[in-house]
């Protein structure tokens, strides 16, 4: 029934492969150019890519991040945006994640109705500024009539949600020690990821403000706030208020519970060996559910549909009565929420502290990720795959050859030129046969 | 006080030059219709080809020669995949920046054993200077390219209206096409300057000078006179937190200056910064 979609997708993945393809013969042909054995190259870098259970481990600990930032390109994209700050975005919710995962459990164990926020003069005050909030939340959700009632309806819903926890943990905190105990000990990692995916979507919003209200394009404005981003991380990293310690910068390491599990723990003991080495943690897990999530928002909900008809034309879409500016600031917040999310599993799950420089290359790598896979949710997962093979395939050239690990940025470069370009290709090469 | 005055001046100078020659590279291309989100990869190809034929020949005067035509080179690739087969710019952009960390980083391991970093030897050393003086000339001779030559009206016609340059009988391509090789050559000028200057190579060794030559293109409105100014109030900046306010101001602060800059500018709030009308726009010619 469905035979002639069926038939655009296998070629739309078959252009996809010979673009990869052609990029790896161009490699191919590289490697000979300078005198090495291409087929010891390639057999090293495809054998660490996927050989045997411990590289398909550590390649699939190098795809998590990438499918994280490629669903966020990938989303925007779809919304006809172009969010090449995924990284920066990744580095606040890192950031945010690293000192939740630190604070929270250190604070949960002290009794905190006699420190500042929670003592005798402040608390009315604190729960009188939490009600206020609450209320003028309440009131901008009331419709207003003549007005584009709808705009943002869905954002402030989120704010509503948002400051209705923060008020209720704030109100309930010293009168329920063991709820905050249970704060910092179960809940910890839950509030790790909703804080990182909550300071990703705060690093997207001055860019999808700019362009929803003043029509700057988010290009240029994202990629200033990746700087910003890093810079500001550098900066902190040299306070005492952030910085472990010692000699490497890096915040102190979050608590034991606040990490995500490693995948070994819940393996057969058979691959124990081989998995204990990697950092492969339960946040390839969550990735592979988020994109999910990611495809049934796009493509089952209203406001997915407002997303891609905003994408695919945004005049039209605006003719139909759909607010394009809340669109737009939505759908930033929302990939900086996925972006920020991948920081989230990098401090939580492997690194386990916030590390300077962990982040390079994160954002921009997700941007080839969104483009191989066709923005398309299961496409950025196997686009994922390959580019976090073919970084664990680098690390193993450099181990096993005297050649240039460097290869693979040629070859993820070679890649990002000709899947790019591959439809004019594609029709450039038929108009010759014909 | 006199000296320190000195001290900041030449900081300046040696902070804004590549930026000027990056930015006037970013002209070039921007205003006939190309977004360069890559001016770092060119930069960053720029300073590896001439500190490779500088430290191979011993002879700076050839090195800058080989660097330049080679990043025309580099420029026509980039013309043949944004302009004849229409790939995305932004996306293109990167995939050079990728391109250039990848591909000078595994030559320079191919010519130097094994090596990510080498330097020159002292006979292999042009005079940073000159780079500066460069740099000052080729501002006002970018300003009469463009406002004052036929090639300059054909070139940003192109990039305002490509329909009705076509229609006039400009061909777009071609002037993209020479956009972009002059951006190139530019930018790539721009990163030479930099192992001339710190007497060697260093893994990506840009660090980001070529985004903040964007910001100075945007800061400076597209026009050669305007990048000069903005590279000089970021240089200034940087000289500033270098040599007077180092115990005042964290040095990522001053860092910032340019991205807070161009955020803001590009918000409205201290004038319109408007971009070349087709920018970024792949031109479709209407077939019949």
């Amino acid at each position: 029934m469905n035979g002639q979609r069926a038939a655009g997708v296998v070629a739309q993945v078959a252009l996809q492969v010979s673009a990869v393809a052609l990029a790896f013969v161009l490699g191919f042909v590289l490697v000979l150019i300078f005198g090495y054995d291409p087929f010891e190259v390639y057999s090293v870098l495809f054998n660490g890519a996927l050989g045997g259970l411990e590289n398909v481990a550590w390649s699939l600990q190098n795809t998590t991040p990438l499918i994280f930032t490629g669903l966020a390109v990938a989303l925007a994209f779809r919304a006809g945006l172009f969010n090449i700050g995924a990284e920066g975005q990744l580095v606040a919710g890192a950031f945010a994640a690293a000192v939740v995962g630190w604070a929270v459990p250190r604070l949960a164990g002290q009794d905190l109705s006699g420190s500042p926020f929670w003592n005798a003069t402040w608390y009315p005050v604190g729960a009188g500024v939490v009600l206020a909030t609450l209320l003028a939340l309440a009131w901008t959700a009331v419709p207003h009539r003549g007005r584009p009632a709808q705009r943002l309806a869905a954002v402030r819903r989120v704010a509503g949600v948002v400051a209705a926890l923060v008020a209720i943990l704030y109100l309930l905190i010293p009168r329920a020690s063991g709820l905050f105990l249970w704060v910092g000990d179960v809940a910890v990692v839950p509030l790790a990821l909703v804080a990182a995916a909550v300071a990703g979507a705060l690093w997207a919003l001055i860019p999808a403000l700019l362009r929803s209200r003043l029509g700057v394009s988010e290009v240029i404005t994202t990629i200033m706030f990746n700087f910003l981003a890093t810079l500001l991380a550098s900066y902190l990293l040299t306070t005492t208020a952030f910085k472990e310690p010692g000699a490497v910068p890096q915040t102190p390491a979050v608590a034991p519970r606040a990490q995500l599990a490693e995948l070994a723990r819940f393996a057969p003991q058979s691959c124990h060996r081989d998995l204990d080495a990697t950092q492969l943690n339960t946040g390839f897990v969550l990735a592979l559910v988020v994109a999910i999530l990611v495809a049934y928002f796009l493509w089952r909900t209203t406001l997915g549909f407002e997303l891609r008809a905003v994408g695919a034309n945004a005049e039209a879409a605006r003719a139909q009565g759909i607010s394009v500016g809340g669109c737009v600031v939505l759908t930033m917040l929302l990939s900086g929420a996925l972006a920020g999310l991948g920081g989230a599993e990098q401090v939580l799950g492997v690194h386990h502290h916030f590390v300077k420089d962990f982040w390079v290359g994160l954002g921009f790598t997700g941007i080839a990720v969104a483009l191989v896979g066709q923005n398309h949710p299961g496409g950025v997962v196997l686009a994922a795959i390959l580019f976090g093979a073919l970084q664990n395939g680098a690390v193993e050239i450099d181990m096993m050859t005297l050649f240039p690990r460097e290869l693979i940025l040629v070859l993820q470069a070679l890649i990002i030129f000709l899947v790019a370009s591959g439809p004019m290709l594609q029709e450039i090469l038929l108009r010759r046969r014909r | 006080m006199n000296e320190t005055l000195w001290v900041v001046l030449a900081y300046t100078m040696v902070g804004a030059t590549p930026l000027v020659l990056a930015g006037l590279g970013g002209v070039f291309a921007e205003r006939s219709g190309v977004i360069n989100i890559g001016l770092e990869g060119f930069m960053l190809f720029g300073a590896f080809f001439s500190a490779l034929v500088a430290a191979k020949t011993g002879r700076p005067v050839l090195a800058l020669l080989v660097s330049t035509a080679l990043l025309a080179v580099v420029g026509l690739v980039f013309a043949l995949f944004t302009v004849t087969l229409k790939a995305n710019q932004v996306v293109s952009g990167v995939a050079l920046n990728m391109l250039a960390s990848g591909l000078t980083l595994f030559l320079s391991q191919v010519f130097f054993d094994r090596r990510r970093s080498f330097s020159l030897p002292d006979e292999a050393k042009l005079d940073f200077r000159f780079f500066v003086v460069l740099a000052l000339i080729l501002v006002p001779l970018c300003t009469v390219l463009l406002d004052k030559t036929r090639f300059g009206l054909r070139l940003r016609a192109v990039g305002e209206n490509p329909k009705a340059a076509d229609t006039a009988g400009v061909s777009v391509p071609t002037y993209r096409y020479l956009g972009l090789v002059i951006s190139g050559i530019l930018a790539g000028l721009a990163g030479s300057f930099l192992p001339f200057y710190c007497g060697s190579f260093a893994k990506n060794m840009t660090a980001g000078r070529g985004f903040i030559a964007l910001a100075a293109l945007i800061f400076g409105r597209w026009r050669p006179a305007g990048v000069l100014s903005a590279a000089l109030v970021f240089g200034l900046a940087d000289a500033l937190q270098t040599t007077l306010l180092s115990n005042l101001i964290p040095s990522q602060f001053a860092m910032m200056v340019p991205y807070v800059v161009t955020v803001v500018i590009l918000a409205g709030f201290i004038g319109r910064a408007v971009p070349p009308a087709s920018l970024g726009i792949p031109y479709e010619k209407e077939s019949r």
